[in-house]
């Protein structure tokens, strides 16, 4: 996306890179959690793990989409 | 925590909360005593629709198009590392506001009417008798403090090793100048630009105090100068006392703690040239005393266009930069590695370049790291490493998919990151370009 953007490597780039790692475990990781716990056939392990968290991992997605929204109305200062 | 309590135990004054029954609203509320209610706790709580919806719709719609998802994953996954392979491009320039934002306008029109004439080439030095492994060292303070002056203090300064200035190590500093001033050709293969600075120097372009001293000595032109042995100069006491002849002839030596030959030199320059060029350029740095040289410097005016800063507030455009990074570095190593006067290159314009470029070459490394991490981390909490595989898959797919994608058809040229656009292509025209460009005239003699 960030190639999508039109954005060249940069430093906000390589720092987001960097952010992404964080981001993007932490909902896989809370979902192989809660399937690595549950019981019974692997399709029903998937399935508690999305009933289970499935929306806390909605939710913690979307507010942190929430929360990046109001950064798109500012500009980004660095060493400033 | 009290309105809730009286909510909830309404009549029931007595109740606290820790143990207040919580019975329906239709019963008294301490019917059989004040206890833990085991009322609602041995009732399941009410399923949520949303978590019904993601058990019987979402979880078997992803069951059954379980292949699909996977192949289409792979397939963004595949296309990413592509993109980023072939498309991802290093920015060349840090951006700092929104071209249209008014502090980028300020600066534009600065760096183009008016800084220009101030940059007119960008400076390399070589530095001798420094630790060639870590030529600087910094304060260990974060804070930047002023000085007895009122300006802002960094207090980073050389780390000097010994060094003795004997006839071999005069003889390498000669022709390291003489080198870097030799070599031909055009940027960036041109280290420094020759036609530059005043004549009648040693090396146009080249401000090499021992390179001047040679000649000086070569000419003697003076009855001081003919007085003075031949180069190279047997000791480094010899020299310094050439050093000081040569000074003496214009200035005056009166060497005290915290100075060093270089302001001698500087003030020599000045009154004979009438220009303020030779600021910090070369000079001997000697100790406290004033007896012994333990560094020594020399400045080029190196062949960047000045392009690679206009405009920029830090480091510099790294497409210019990088290139003659990459050659001072070859001439580093080809000439200061090894050498009986080891050196080492610096410039302001490449240090905040570095940091950009290392920078972008770390974050994809970084990643690798943190995938392999995170794959041990789960392995161990999971204690299931096929969960961990599949985990740590999904994520790099996340992190490629979001950085890679595909290439746009036509990027957008020269101006990733809401940076400046590109300098010289969006110039504006101002009525006193003819003016910037006599002073850029005037002081490119320098």
């Amino acid at each position: 996306m960030i190639i999508l953007a039109g954005f060249k490597n940069g430093m906000y780039e390589s720092i987001f890179t960097i952010l992404v790692v964080g981001m993007a475990i932490d909902y896989a990781v809370h979902l192989a959690h809660y399937y690595n716990e549950a019981q019974g056939t692997r399709y029903q392990k998937a399935q508690a793990a999305i009933h289970g968290v499935g929306v806390s991992v909605l939710g913690g997605a979307v507010t942190t989409m929430g929360a990046g929204i109001p950064l798109f109305a500012t500009v980004v200062i660095f060493f400033w | 925590m009290v309105l809730l309590h009286a909510k909830a135990c309404g009549g029931c004054e007595s109740c606290e909360a820790k143990c207040c029954c919580r019975a329906p609203k239709e019963q008294s509320c301490c019917e059989g005593g004040c206890g833990p209610n085991t009322k609602y706790d041995n009732e399941p709580p009410e399923e949520r629709a949303i978590t019904r919806f993601l058990r019987d719709k979402v979880a078997p719609f992803l069951n059954k198009a379980k292949f699909v998802l996977v192949f289409i994953s792979l397939a963004i996954f595949a296309g990413s590392i592509l993109g980023y392979v072939l498309g991802f491009e290093k920015a060349s320039k840090i951006p700092l506001f929104k071209a249209s934002h008014p502090l980028e306008q300020v600066l534009h029109m600065e760096a183009y009417a008016f800084k220009s004439s101030g940059i007119e080439h960008l400076r390399v030095h070589l530095q001798y008798g420094v630790d060639v492994t870590q030529p600087f060292e910094f304060q260990k303070n974060s804070q930047i403090l002023p000085d007895a002056y009122g300006l802002d203090n960094d207090d980073d300064r050389a780390r000097y090793v010994p060094l003795d200035f004997e006839p071999d190590v005069q003889l390498a500093i000669v022709a390291h100048c003489e080198a870097a001033h030799a070599i031909a050709g055009t940027f960036p293969d041109k280290l420094v630009d020759t036609s530059s600075g005043p004549e009648g120097y040693a090396l146009r372009g080249c401000y090499c105090l021992l390179n001047e001293i040679k000649q000086w000595v070569a000419d003697g032109a003076s009855a001081t100068a003919a007085a003075q042995p031949s180069f190279p100069f047997a000791s480094e006491a010899a020299l310094l006392d050439v050093v000081k002849a040569f000074i003496n002839e214009h200035g005056v030596w009166n060497h005290s703690s915290q100075e060093t030959v270089q302001s001698h030199y500087n003030y020599l320059r000045s009154e004979e040239s009438g220009l303020n060029g030779y600021t910090w350029r070369t000079g001997f740095v000697l100790n406290d005393v004033g007896d012994d040289i333990i560094g020594y410097y020399a400045t080029f005016n190196s062949s960047i266009p000045p392009a690679a800063v206009e405009g920029q507030i830090f480091g510099g455009d790294v497409n210019i930069l990088k290139p003659a990074f990459d050659k001072w570095a070859r001439f580093q190593q080809e000439h200061c590695v090894g050498s009986a006067a080891p050196c080492v290159f610096a410039s302001d314009v490449f240090n905040f370049m570095d940091l950009l470029t290392s920078l972008a070459d770390f974050a994809l490394s970084t990643v690798l790291i943190c995938l392999a991490a995170s794959f041990v981390v789960l392995t161990f909490v999971t204690a299931n490493v096929l969960v961990a595989l599949i985990t740590t898959t999904c994520v790099t797919i996340v992190i490629f998919s979001t950085i890679g994608e595909c290439r746009p058809k036509s990027p957008k040229p020269n101006q990733p990151n809401g940076m400046l656009p590109d300098a010289h292509a969006q110039r504006p025209s101002y009525a006193s370009d003819r003016d910037v460009a006599t002073t850029c005239n005037v002081a490119s003699q320098v």
